[in-house]
């Protein structure tokens, strides 16, 4: 429940009620971090765990306000989830560029980490998803549980909510 | 036909253009020049005896060490027989030259992808291939393969020896 059952000692003591008084700072990062809504688009296994088996009712990602959009336009969020070719490196370097800032990333995995198993002898895999895109929470794991990518979630939000406005005009500019 | 029967129809029907043959792991399998590889091929897919409809697996080898090039291997089936072949070719390569061989894409459908990832891992030219593209790697490979032995590049790191 949290904020919602501290939510009549915020509100002002006017007649009518539902007055609330805050930062506008606090406002934006709650309502941002309350919204993060990811693009659905997986590479390996890993988005049978991460995007299918956390976004199903069991682990449910809807509780975090957390809704799959198909298009990368109206995502806030990308889940790099598996194994990530040279091939499609410059694909998912596209999805990143179509998706309106502010635009978060989360790597999911040995493989989108530092290539997994395929670190050495491989032709084909990209040695880790941080060489062509910025990573905000990186996941260990081979495939990681439900559990470690909403706990990457969380800390996705705690990162949200700790952003400066003044910080998110200079990155605008 | 067994293997046995197979091989043995096969050996004795065309005998000028097969330069070596046995059982390897209870398949029978064959060795044909180069320059007959598409001709051998049409006449193994329209003989009634045989009648290879279908291919299995078809890749290279890099003997270059070796035999002194790259071996092309094809198994093919056939449905109605339910017998299998091994093809094999030598193409002499030295160094990192491309050798060439005509494309079997017009005798089997199936062979056109194989034909192409082939081509990119090792350099080999299928001469007619009507779509010689990159199948599984980027655009941007140009004159590197990376399954041709000894290959190291973009961020290729080999395993240390423990």
């Amino acid at each position: 429940m949290g904020i919602i059952s501290k939510l009549p000692a915020y509100v002002e003591r006017v007649p009518g009620g539902g007055i609330m008084t805050t930062s506008a700072e606090k406002f934006l990062n709650w309502s941002r971090a309350s919204s993060i809504w990811y693009m659905l688009f997986g590479l390996a296994c890993c988005a049978i765990e991460g995007l299918m088996a956390t976004g199903a009712s069991r682990y449910d990602f809807d509780r975090f306000g957390m809704i799959f959009r198909a298009s990368p336009r109206q995502a806030d969020l990308m889940i790099v989830a598996g194994t990530l070719t040279h091939k499609m490196a410059k694909r998912v370097k596209i999805l990143y560029d179509q998706m309106a800032e502010p635009k978060y990333v989360i790597s999911m995995g040995g493989c989108a980490n530092r290539g997994g198993p395929f670190y050495y002898d491989s032709y084909s895999v990209l040695k880790g998803v941080d060489k062509i895109i910025p990573v905000d929470v990186y996941i260990p794991g081979c495939p990681p549980r439900p559990e470690s990518v909403l706990e990457a979630c969380l800390k996705l939000q705690d990162k949200i909510k700790k952003e400066k406005l003044a910080d998110w005009a200079a990155s605008t500019d | 036909m067994d293997s046995e029967g197979l091989l043995k129809y096969i050996t004795e029907e065309y005998k000028d253009k097969i330069i070596d043959s046995g059982i390897v792991g209870g398949v029978a399998t064959i060795e044909v020049k180069p320059g007959d590889w598409e001709s051998i091929a049409e006449y193994l897919k329209g003989d009634m005896e045989t009648r290879f409809l279908s291919v299995s697996n078809y890749g290279a080898v890099d003997y270059r060490e070796k035999l002194g090039g790259y071996q092309l291997v094809i198994t093919l089936f056939s449905y109605e027989f339910n017998h299998k072949l091994t093809m094999k070719t030598l193409l002499p390569a030295e160094g990192e030259e491309c050798p060439e061989i005509k494309t079997l894409s017009a005798v089997w459908p199936v062979a056109d992808w194989f034909e192409r990832e082939t081509a990119e891992l090792f350099g080999i030219v299928f001469v007619g291939h009507p779509d010689p593209r990159h199948l599984m790697l980027d655009e941007d490979w140009d004159g590197e393969y990376p399954m041709r032995r000894g290959w190291s590049g973009r961020d290729f790191i080999t395993k240390p020896d423990k």
